[in-house]
C-alpha cells in the first residue's frame, strides 16, 4: 500500500507548484484576455537566479542554506516585479485583448529571453542544495522536508491569492475586469492599472513557482517551457480565467503525472493528459469550473 | 384573418438565476401581418426575441413556426425555416463591402452564384443602398447600417422578419428613412414582420396588432387603437418618459 | 498599379526565381534552402487560411507531421512511389482533422488555439513512442524517385497558393470572413457556423499535410523533433510579419525570415536571440507587416500618379 500513497503525496506536491504557476497564467488571461507564451520565462529566471545567488550569498556571508535561500528568494521576487512592470509597459500593454498578436510577440519574447538566459547563466544545469535535508515518513510514504515546505508554501500562497481576490478592493477590481470589462469600465474602473496589477501578480506567481522548485529540480534555461505546456492543459481543463479551475486542474494534472508517470512513463502521461483535455472539451467546453453559461 | 397562424408560442418562460425574464408568454402571428412588441425597459422584449430565434432556450413552453416545432432548434436551423432576425448591435459584417454583406445573407436562399448576385443587387436596391454597394459596411453612417442589416436579413427571403429595435439611436432623418423602407416592405406583403421597439409612435403607425409586455408578462394585445386606450398599458408606461 | 496586381506580380517573380534556382543552380545547399522555404510558405498559407475564419490553428504543425510520417511510412514500408505517397499523406492529415475539429471547434478561440497547440505537441510525443515510426531517431530512406523533385515542390507550392487564393476569393471565402466578423449574424442568416469552420479546418489541414508529405520526401529523413510546436508558431510569425491582410504576405514573411535565419546561422547560439528579437520588434513597430508598409508606399505612388 505504500506505492499509491507515495504517488499521491508526490502528485499533491507537484500539483501544488503547478497550481501556483497556472494561477499566474490564468490571472493574466483573465485581465488581459491573452495567453502569455513567455510566462515560463519568469519561472526559469527566478529559479536560475535563486540557484545562482544562493551559493554566492553563502560564500559571502556564511548563512545557513535555508536563510540564504529565503533572502535570495525575496530579492529575486522584487526584481521580477520590476521586470514584469517594465515588460508590461513596453510590450504587453498594446496586445491586450489581441490573442494572435500576443501569441506571436510573447513567442518572440520567449525565444529572446531563453537565449539571454542561456548566454548569462550558461546551459549547465543548476540546483539549490536542500534547505532542510532529510525525509520523514507520512501515511506510509516518504516525503522530503523540502517538498513538504514547498507544498506548505504553495498552499499558503494559493490561499493568500484567494483571499486577495475575494476580500480586498484591488482583488475585486481584478475580478470585475476579468468577468465583465465593459461593466467595470462603466463603473469607473481604470482597466490599465488593473491589467498592470494583474500582469505583475501573475508573473510573480510564475516566478514564485520557479523559486519554489529550485531546491528540488535541476534548472536549465528551458525548464519553464516544459511547465508551460502543462499549464496550458491545466487551464483548458479548469477553464481559462477561472481561479478555482486552475487550482483543481493543477492538482489533477499533478496527480495524473505522478500516477501515469509511474505506471506508464512520463511521455505517455502527457498523452493521457491530452486525452483528458479532449474528454473535458467534449463534455463541457468551457472547462470544469468556468462559470460561462450556454 | 382566417388563415392559419404562421408563428405560435404557448407558455414560453425563461429564467436567469432566480429572476424570471419572461413568464408564460403565448401569442399568435399570422402570415403577412405586422406585429409590434412593446413594453417599458426590462419588460422582457429582448429575451422573447432571443427565445423565438433560438439564441436562448426556454425553460418551459413551445414555439411553433409554419407547422414545425422550433424551440429546441439552433438559430441557423430556425433561419433556414424562414424566421430571420436582426440584432441591435453587430448586426452586419463591418469589414466586408455592402455587396458582400448581402451576398452572405443570400447564401441559403439561392442556388447558383448568378441567382445569388441578382437577389443581392435587387435587395440592395430595395433598401436604397445601391450608391454604396462597394463601400465597407463599417464606414456607413448609423442609419444606413441599420438598413443594411435589414437588407441582409431580407436577402434570406424570410417568411417572418424579426426586427430588434430597428429605430434605436437613429436621428429624425434616419428614422424616417427606415420607416419608409418598412412601409414599402409591408405593401409587398410576402413577409410578416415582428417588431420590438421603444418608439411607440412608430409602432402605432405601422403595426396591424400590438402586444404589450411588462415585467415578463403579456399585459395587453390588440389593435393600436385598442392598445392606446388600455388602462393597464397606460399604467405600465406611467413611469417611462417617452 | 492596383494592390493585387503588384503583390501577385511580386509573388510570381519569387516563384519563378525559386523554380529557376531548383532547375538551374548546381549548388545543392541553395536548392535545399529554397525547398525548405517553399514548404514553410505552404505551412504559413495553410495557417493563414484558418486565420481568415478567426481561429489560430496551431495544429498545422501536427498535421504537417502526420503527412510527413504517413508519406514516409508508405515509401519506406510499402515502397509506394512518391506522388501517391504524398497524396496519401495529404489525405490522412485531412481526415485526422475532422474528428479533431468536430470536438474542438465548438469552443471559443482561445481554447482552440491552446488545444491545437497541445495536439501538435502530443503528436510529436506519440511519434517518439512509436517503434514502427522509428521512435526518437525517426525515419530514414524516404527517397523520391522523381527527377527534379525540388522543382516539383516549388510547383506544388505555387499551385497551393493559387488554390487557396481562389478559395479565399470565392463565396465560401466571403462567408468565412463574415464569420470572423460576426458569428451570430452568420447563424442568423441560416448558415451553419460549425460546419463552415470545419470545412476551413479541413482545407488548412490538407495543405499542412501536403507540405509535410513533401518535406519527408525532400529531406529523406524525418524525426519527431522536426514537428514540435515551434513549427506552427514560426509559421504564424511569418504570416504576421509578412502581413496578414493579403495572401502574398505569408509568402513575403516566410521568404524574408528564412533569409534572415540563413544569415544568422553563422552566429551560433545567438540565432534564437536575433530571431526572437526580430519577431518582437516587428510586432511592436510594424504591426501590419511588410504588406502594411508596402500598402502605404503604393498608396502614395498611386496618388502621385493620378493626374491633378
Amino acid at each position: 500500500m505504500t506505492i499509491p500513497t507515495q504517488l499521491i503525496i508526490n502528485g499533491l506536491q507537484i500539483g501544488a507548484v503547478y497550481v501556483v504557476f497556472a494561477l499566474g497564467l490564468t490571472l493574466i488571461f483573465g485581465v488581459m484576455k491573452i495567453i502569455n507564451f513567455s510566462h515560463g520565462e519568469f519561472f526559469t529566471l527566478a529559479g536560475l537566479a535563486v540557484a545562482m545567488l544562493v551559493p554566492l550569498l553563502r560564500a559571502a556571508t556564511g548563512l545557513p542554506n535555508w536563510a540564504a535561500y529565503a533572502v535570495c528568494f525575496v530579492a529575486t521576487l522584487l526584481l521580477m516585479a520590476v521586470i514584469g512592470a517594465v515588460l508590461f509597459k513596453t510590450v504587453f500593454a498594446r496586445f491586450a485583448r489581441d490573442p494572435v498578436g500576443a501569441l506571436i510577440v510573447t513567442l518572440g519574447l520567449s525565444m529572446l529571453l531563453q537565449s539571454l538566459f542561456s548566454w548569462f547563466f550558461g546551459n549547465a544545469p543548476r540546483k539549490v542544495p536542500p534547505l532542510v535535508p532529510g525525509t520523514m515518513s507520512l501515511l506510509g510514504g516518504r516525503v522530503s522536508y523540502d517538498r513538504l515546505i514547498i507544498f506548505a508554501l504553495a498552499i499558503i500562497l494559493t490561499a493568500g491569492l484567494w483571499y486577495f481576490l475575494q476580500r480586498t478592493r484591488s482583488g475585486l477590481a481584478l475580478r470585475a475586469v476579468s468577468e465583465d470589462r465593459e461593466a467595470a469600465l462603466l463603473q469607473g474602473m481604470d482597466d490599465r492599472h488593473v491589467m498592470l496589477a494583474g500582469f505583475v501578480i501573475g508573473s510573480l506567481l510564475s516566478a514564485l513557482a520557479g523559486g519554489l522548485i529550485a531546491p528540488t529540480t535541476v534548472l536549465t534555461p528551458l525548464v519553464g517551457a516544459d511547465y508551460l505546456t502543462k499549464a496550458f492543459i491545466i487551464i483548458i481543463v479548469g477553464g481559462t480565467g477561472s481561479i478555482p479551475g486552475a487550482i483543481v486542474g493543477g492538482f489533477i494534472v499533478g496527480m495524473i503525472e505522478s500516477l501515469a508517470g509511474f505506471y506508464l512513463d512520463s511521455t505517455t502521461a502527457l498523452i493521457a493528459l491530452f486525452v483528458l483535455v479532449s474528454a473535458v472539451l467534449l463534455v463541457r467546453p468551457q472547462g470544469i469550473l468556468s462559470r460561462v453559461a450556454r | 384573418m382566417s388563415a392559419a397562424p404562421l408563428l405560435t408560442t404557448s407558455g414560453l418562460t425563461r429564467r436567469f438565476g432566480g429572476i424570471a425574464a419572461v413568464t408564460d408568454f403565448s401569442c399568435e402571428l399570422f402570415p403577412s401581418e405586422i406585429l409590434g412588441l412593446i413594453g417599458p425597459n426590462g419588460a422582457g422584449k429582448s429575451t422573447t426575441f432571443n427565445l423565438l430565434s433560438g439564441f436562448l432556450r426556454p425553460n418551459a413552453g413551445e414555439v411553433w413556426f409554419n407547422g414545425s416545432r422550433i424551440d429546441r432548434l439552433r438559430p441557423a436551423a430556425i433561419s433556414r425555416l424562414g424566421l430571420v432576425r436582426t440584432f441591435q448591435h453587430n448586426s452586419l459584417f463591418r469589414n466586408l463591402t455592402v455587396l458582400d454583406n448581402v451576398l452572405v445573407g443570400a447564401t441559403v436562399s439561392t442556388r447558383t452564384p448568378v441567382e445569388r448576385l441578382r437577389l443581392a443587387e435587387a435587395t440592395i436596391d430595395q433598401f436604397d443602398l445601391l450608391p454604396w454597394v462597394n463601400e465597407p459596411a463599417g464606414s456607413l453612417p448609423h442609419g444606413r447600417q441599420r438598413l443594411l442589416s435589414m437588407a441582409i436579413a431580407f436577402a434570406t427571403r424570410p417568411r417572418l422578419l424579426c426586427l430588434d429595435e430597428p429605430l434605436t439611436g437613429l436621428n429624425q432623418t434616419e428614422t424616417a428613412k427606415v420607416l419608409e423602407i418598412i412601409k414599402r416592405l409591408r405593401s409587398d406583403r410576402s413577409t410578416a414582420i415582428l417588431f420590438v421597439e421603444h418608439n411607440v409612435r412608430a409602432v402605432m403607425n405601422l403595426c396591424d396588432r400590438i402586444i404589450v409586455l411588462d415585467q415578463g408578462r403579456k399585459i395587453a394585445e390588440g389593435t393600436p387603437a385598442a392598445i392606446s386606450r388600455d388602462p393597464q398599458v397606460i399604467k405600465a408606461y406611467l413611469g417611462d418618459a417617452e | 498599379m492596383s494592390r493585387d496586381k503588384f503583390y501577385f506580380t511580386l509573388a510570381g517573380a519569387l516563384f519563378i526565381a525559386a523554380l529557376a534556382t531548383c532547375l538551374l543552380v548546381r549548388n545543392p545547399y541553395f536548392v535545399q534552402v529554397i525547398v525548405w522555404m517553399a514548404l514553410n510558405v505552404i505551412l504559413a498559407l495553410g495557417l493563414r487560411f484558418m486565420l481568415l475564419v478567426g481561429e489560430v490553428n496551431l495544429g498545422v504543425g501536427g498535421f504537417f507531421g502526420l503527412g510527413a510520417y504517413t508519406a514516409g511510412f508508405c515509401v519506406v514500408q510499402y515502397g509506394i512511389p512518391a506522388l501517391p505517397a504524398i497524396a496519401l499523406g495529404t489525405l490522412v492529415a485531412g481526415l485526422a482533422s475532422l474528428p479533431f475539429g468536430y470536438i474542438t471547434l465548438r469552443v471559443s478561440g482561445h481554447y482552440f488555439m491552446l488545444i491545437s497547440f497541445a495536439l501538435t505537441e502530443v503528436l510529436r510525443l506519440v511519434y517518439t513512442q512509436s517503434k514502427t515510426l522509428g521512435g526518437n531517431s525517426g525515419m530514414v530512406g524516404i527517397i523520391p524517385n522523381i527527377p527534379a523533385f525540388p522543382a516539383l515542390v516549388v510547383v506544388m507550392t505555387g499551385l497551393t497558393f493559387l488554390v487557396l487564393v481562389y478559395c479565399e476569393r470565392s463565396h465560401f471565402g466571403r462567408v468565412i470572413r463574415a464569420i470572423a466578423d460576426s458569428e451570430a449574424m452568420v447563424r442568423a442568416v441560416g448558415i451553419s457556423v460549425p460546419n463552415t469552420k470545419l470545412m476551413c479546418l479541413l482545407i488548412s489541414s490538407l495543405v499542412a499535410g501536403l507540405g509535410g508529405s513533401m518535406f519527408a520526401l525532400a529531406n529523406t529523413v524525418i524525426a519527431p523533433g522536426d514537428f514540435g510546436f515551434l513549427l506552427p508558431v514560426f509559421a504564424l510569425a511569418y504570416v504576421k510579419i509578412g502581413g496578414q491582410s493579403h495572401p502574398v504576405g505569408a509568402v513575403l514573411g516566410t521568404v524574408v525570415m528564412s533569409v534572415l535565419a540563413q544569415l544568422v546561422i553563422g552566429l551560433g547560439a545567438q540565432d534564437t536571440l536575433l530571431f526572437g528579437a526580430a519577431i518582437v520588434l516587428t510586432m511592436l513597430f510594424m504591426p501590419e507587416g511588410f504588406i502594411g508598409l508596402m500598402d502605404r508606399v503604393l498608396a502614395r505612388a498611386n496618388s502621385r500618379g493620378t493626374a491633378r
